[in-house]
């Protein structure tokens, strides 16, 4: 009974500014982790969530972190100096085996996933391009940071013709001979993703955002239809047929006390 | 030839003990169905409340070197979406057991009255939740007269047989006699027990989201024996032997104290989904290895 899941202590060394409602946490811990895998991130006597890691270097990790409720809104307001915790790393981390030339896809709270395997790629001299979907551009983030790896940044706000981010993604994909796609972010568009990806018989991994309280495999949560399968381990990230298989996928999530909420088309 | 591991409880037939017990995983049907397919002989749904909960902030769930503290706070989507969640329940291939919670005698009621079409094959009430305020032993539930006061008016209005949980805290033969005198037709023995508390000591502060939670797994599994082995002694009506455990011998032990089948939690932390054929296939190459022809042989066989 060696298995214990407690929070291990950090202390934020870092925050960076990356604009609108999104900002960057740095710490000095020497992390295990693989990209697309998640930390719960606990801000002590409150609450824990989970973040996926953003980047990392070997004795320094950093999640970014979008504002959007309760949670994140306490988290912005920590300090330099500040302890929070974590468990993890947890659940699966995409998959670079094979690849030479690649399209990734980040879209809100969901960029800081791909952000890493765009850091883990640019190590293995595979080719990268990267899509960053946002609403707005103020919520661009991570371009320089990307382009000084070495990857070929777009999005919709470089050229007036593209009025969505999707409109960009398949000229992409069309114009080049991609060996593999990895997608994080609104799940219509990673439902539209999956899709052209089983039509066009292209690799495809895409991490999927789940109500996750627990991350252990306990709670269930995160559990998806048909298969009742638990994200929390089987996920976040899933390769194209498996997330096809998903009965839910694109259609709805769960809150936090089980009941569904439908994607709005 | 192996043994037989089928067991009857109240009237329904498992192809083995083991039931997953109610609020590891069990969210929704999915999840029910894929507990049923690693190998369950049934599954409890997680507790339903009259209205949606989202229940204690996070962390609900950490481990330590004995087992598992929980604080979930009975997160769920209320009886009216649970009734669509589990419609058709008899399909999922095993016996589905509803378990339901309330904070008062007509919470029971309303709730049992509006999952009733769902097909589940038997209601479980735990009176003994450790760590939610207004349910269980916070809500005073855990006591015999409330135990005969719930169980008679669920009695009154479901002719589907009722399984009262009880905690291994205090109170459990005096709250047990209660429930069988008012008509309950098993015992599940038992909840967490506790709380227990772990504070993280480089920020001073408790980890658990409610600061305190319900201790289960390998810590909790003596008791959980001895609980069995005192009701057995107790009360007529059968147990459901629950409280950590996570091996083929230990689901040996606990029908030898008297339970007639056994509820598995916090084993899925330790051993994955699959925790249920496991256990089942441990169970049987024991009871084969040591002639017993039939599981039903070693129920209360520590008794003498
Ligand atoms: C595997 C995974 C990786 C993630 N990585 C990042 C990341 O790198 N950066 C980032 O900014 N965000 C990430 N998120 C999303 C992040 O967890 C939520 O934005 C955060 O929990 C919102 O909490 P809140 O209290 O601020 O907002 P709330 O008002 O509580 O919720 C806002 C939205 O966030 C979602 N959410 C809330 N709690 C959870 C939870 N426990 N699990 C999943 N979703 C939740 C809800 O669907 C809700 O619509 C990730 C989510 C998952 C599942
Ligand atoms: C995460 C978690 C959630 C639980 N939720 C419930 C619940 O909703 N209703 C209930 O009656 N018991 C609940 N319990 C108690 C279990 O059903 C079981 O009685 C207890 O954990 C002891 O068994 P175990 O050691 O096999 O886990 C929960 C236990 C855990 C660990
Ligand atoms: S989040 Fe608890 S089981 Fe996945």
């Amino acid at each position: 009974m060696d298995k214990i899941t407690q929070p291990t202590i950090v202390k934020i060394t870092k925050i960076i500014n990356e604009g609108l409602n999104y900002k960057t946490f740095v710490f000095n811990y020497p992390l295990e982790a693989r990209a697309g895998q998640y930390l719960m991130l606990w801000l002590p006597g409150e609450d824990l969530k989970p973040f996926a890691v953003a980047w990392k270097t070997p004795d320094k990790f950093a999640l970014a972190v979008l504002k959007r409720g309760d949670f994140t809104a306490k988290l912005f307001e920590a300090h330099v100096g500040d302890l929070l915790g974590f468990t993890g790393p947890h659940g699966t981390y995409y998959n670079l085996t094979g690849r030479k030339k690649i399209l990734l896809i980040g879209g809100g709270s969901g960029a800081p996933s791909v952000t890493f395997l765009a850091q883990e790629a640019g190590q293995q001299n595979i080719k990268v391009d990267f899509v960053l979907a946002a609403a707005a551009k103020e919520e661009i983030i991570f371009e320089s940071w990307l382009t000084a790896q070495g990857v070929k940044v777009y999005h919709r706000f470089q050229d007036k013709k593209y009025e969505h981010a999707w409109d960009l993604i398949t000229d992409l994909i069309n114009k080049n001979n991609y060996d593999g796609l990895f997608a994080c972010g609104p799940e219509l568009l990673l439902k539209k993703i999956v899709d052209l990806s089983l039509e066009k018989n292209i690799f495809c991994q895409v991490s999927l955002e789940r109500y996750i309280k627990c991350g252990i495999g306990v709670c269930g949560k995160c559990c998806v239809d048909n298969s009742g399968l638990c994200l929390c381990q089987a996920g976040p990230v899933v390769n194209n047929h498996l997330a096809n298989q998903i009965s839910e996928f694109g259609k709805y999530h769960r809150d936090g006390s089980g009941q569904k909420i439908y994607f709005k088309q | 030839m192996p043994a037989n591991l089928e067991t009857t409880i109240t009237g329904l037939k498992l192809n083995n003990p083991t039931i997953l017990a109610s609020g590891v995983l069990g969210v929704t049907k999915a999840s029910l169905k894929n507990v049923i397919n690693n190998g369950a002989g049934a599954v409890t749904t997680k507790s339903i409340s009259l209205e949606p909960r989202s229940g204690h902030k996070a962390p609900i769930i950490i481990t330590y070197e004995a087992g598992m503290l929980n604080a979930v706070g009975y997160s769920n989507q209320g009886a009216v979406k649970a009734a669509e969640e589990f419609a058709n329940s008899a399909e999922v291939g095993a016996p589905v057991i509803g378990s339901v919670i309330g904070q008062s005698v007509d919470d029971f009621i309303k709730v049992i009255s509006k999952i009733k079409n769902c097909g589940f094959s038997a209601i479980e009430v735990p009176l003994s939740c450790p760590h939610t305020p207004g349910y269980g032993t916070l809500g005073g539930q855990h006591t015999p007269e409330m135990a005969k006061k719930i169980t008679d008016a669920i009695k009154k209005i479901s002719k589907l047989p009722l399984w009262i949980k009880v905690s291994p805290n205090e109170n459990m033969i005096a709250v047990a006699k209660a429930a069988e005198a008012g008509g309950a037709d098993a015992i599940v023995a038992g909840n967490s027990m506790g709380p227990g508390m772990i504070i993280d000591i480089k920020t001073a502060k408790p980890i658990l989201g409610f600061g305190m939670g319900g201790v289960s797994g390998p810590a909790l599994r003596p008791i959980a024996v001895r609980c069995v082995y005192d009701l057995y002694k107790a009360i007529k009506i059968p147990i459901i032997g629950c409280g950590g455990i996570t091996y083929g011998r230990d689901l040996i032990e606990m029908m030898m104290a008297g339970a007639t089948a056994v509820a598995v939690g916090t084993a899925v932390y330790y051993r994955g989904v699959s925790v249920f054929k496991k256990i089942t296939e441990e169970a049987e190459q024991f009871l084969t290895e040591n002639n017993y022809k039939d599981i039903t042989q070693i129920i209360g066989l520590a008794h003498g």
